[in-house]
């Protein structure tokens, strides 16, 4: 058996790194994954219509035939009726409805921008020989393409973010966008970060660093 | 002719409510039909934090707060070497302050000493960037790192400068600044941009969270050993 350290030690290789910032912008509804969108609104939309069919049959002791014939306006209704519901979902956008849970969780894809990741040093080595042999870039692609390869280990991300970019106001060109325009880089942007409670905050720092819980 | 009308109009209403709600609820969600750019960009909490931050960094020129463990190969090495690049910007803004400052405010001497920090001053000549000749930076930090090279790798950062290759310079800055931060021995390595503010409590929430991957990584790990 290996000593508990050296064990430990060897683990490590499998992280590249810890992401402490990145923009709900990206998280978005993906393409990639139409197919499971319509399975999960076809799977609602037969759920709901089945549920209210049912209903009617255990309490009014309607027939299938006889609902189809008498009910076909409530049929097409409630088709309708599920669609714009189904709509209305979709519109209210992925990052409120199926938000990433508080805590740690991989990011592999759709993650943006450097604005804070706190690296494996196991793994920084090979990320500067990376930069060494690209010389040109953004340092954030570059490193992205590097874990692409994936003999660098997983990508993690921090939810929320604790740190916010703000290096995005008064820029070049500000002056030149419409209302409501925003220069692409202000666009990195952690939007649930202005929601954070200053009282709260200093509340549970001054918990976490209690010596009896250290 | 009531009741079809009450089944036709029912859902309807209720949905006019949804969107109402919706509206007031979802504009700063940037994957929102809802969402709204005049209001979602507004600063609430990083307005506070920022003067949090500046507070701190007015009054770090008088009262150092470094880390206090001694630098010797028997001494515990720090959690986190934190390296951050700062240029001065064409428009002449500075935000490295409120940066610096926030990651130090509110932190107690025990979270201090898991802290080597390392700002880089990426110039040729560092006395080009204002922060440079400041008295709170040296209270602060822990080493100043600047381009301590001769001759023709100097000459090469000149050369970037002069063509303003910033693509190819950040490249060479991270590279040196990420060799600096191997040679302290951190547990991790953590790179800032020059223009984040971080939360109050970012340091303890990262400790756990760096804690908690570990233990994923384990017990995964482990799993698919048996």
């Amino acid at each position: 058996m290996l000593p508990k350290s050296r064990v430990s030690k060897a683990l490590t290789l499998l992280v590249f790194y810890l992401r402490l910032f990145y923009t709900e912008q990206s998280l978005g509804w993906n393409v990639e994954f139409w197919p499971y969108y319509v399975f999960n609104s076809i799977l609602i939309t037969s759920g709901v219509i089945g549920a209210v069919f049912l209903y009617l049959r255990n309490k009014y002791k309607y027939t299938w035939q006889g609902m189809m014939q008498r009910s076909r306006h409530i049929f097409v209704l409630a088709v309708i009726y599920t669609a714009l519901v189904i709509g209305f979902i979709f519109l209210c956008g992925r990052a409120s409805l199926l938000p990433i849970p508080n805590g740690i969780a991989q990011m592999p894809k759709f993650a943006c921008c450097a604005q804070g990741l706190v690296y494996n040093p196991a793994r920084v080595p090979r990320l500067i020989q990376w930069y060494h042999e690209k010389k040109l870039g953004y340092v954030d692609d570059r490193a992205e393409e590097l874990a692409e390869t994936g003999e660098v280990g997983s990508r993690w991300a921090l939810t929320p973010s604790v740190v916010q970019h703000v290096g995005t106001f008064s820029t070049k060109g500000e002056d030149d966008l419409k209302n409501g325009e925003v220069s692409v880089s202000q666009q990195r942007w952690n939007f649930a970060f202005e929601l954070n409670n200053a009282t709260l905050l200093r509340l549970e720092h001054e918990a976490a660093i209690l010596p009896t819980t250290n | 002719m009531k009741k079809p009308l009450l089944f036709l109009l029912t859902p309807l209403i209720i949905l006019g409510i949804a969107f109402l709600r919706a509206q007031k609820s979802y504009y700063r969600d940037p994957t929102s039909f809802f969402f709204d750019s005049t209001r979602a960009y507004n600063r609430d909490y990083s307005l506070v934090r920022k003067n949090e931050s500046d507070a701190f960094i007015e009054a770090a020129a008088t009262k150092p707060f470094r880390r206090t463990v001694p630098y010797l190969p028997s001494a515990p090495r720090p959690l986190l070497c934190i390296g951050i690049p700062t240029t001065t910007r064409p428009t002449g803004d500075v935000y490295v302050r409120t940066t610096i400052g926030s990651l130090l405010a509110g932190l107690d001497a025990r979270e201090r000493d898991d802290i080597h920090l390392m700002p880089f001053v990426a110039h040729s000549d560092p006395n080009l960037h204002p922060i440079y000749t400041e008295p709170w930076l040296r209270n602060v930090a822990d080493q100043i790192l600047t381009y301590d090279i001769q001759g023709s790798q100097l000459q090469h950062v000149r050369d970037l400068e002069r063509d303003k290759l910033n693509r190819e310079k950040q490249i060479w800055d991270y590279t040196l600044m990420l060799e600096a931060c191997l040679k302290v021995e951190a547990k991790y390595i953590v790179t800032f941009e020059d223009d984040v503010l971080a939360l109050d409590g970012w340091f303890h929430r990262t400790k756990a969270a760096l804690q908690g991957v570990q233990e994923q990584v384990d017990s995964k790990h482990l799993d698919g050993c048996k």
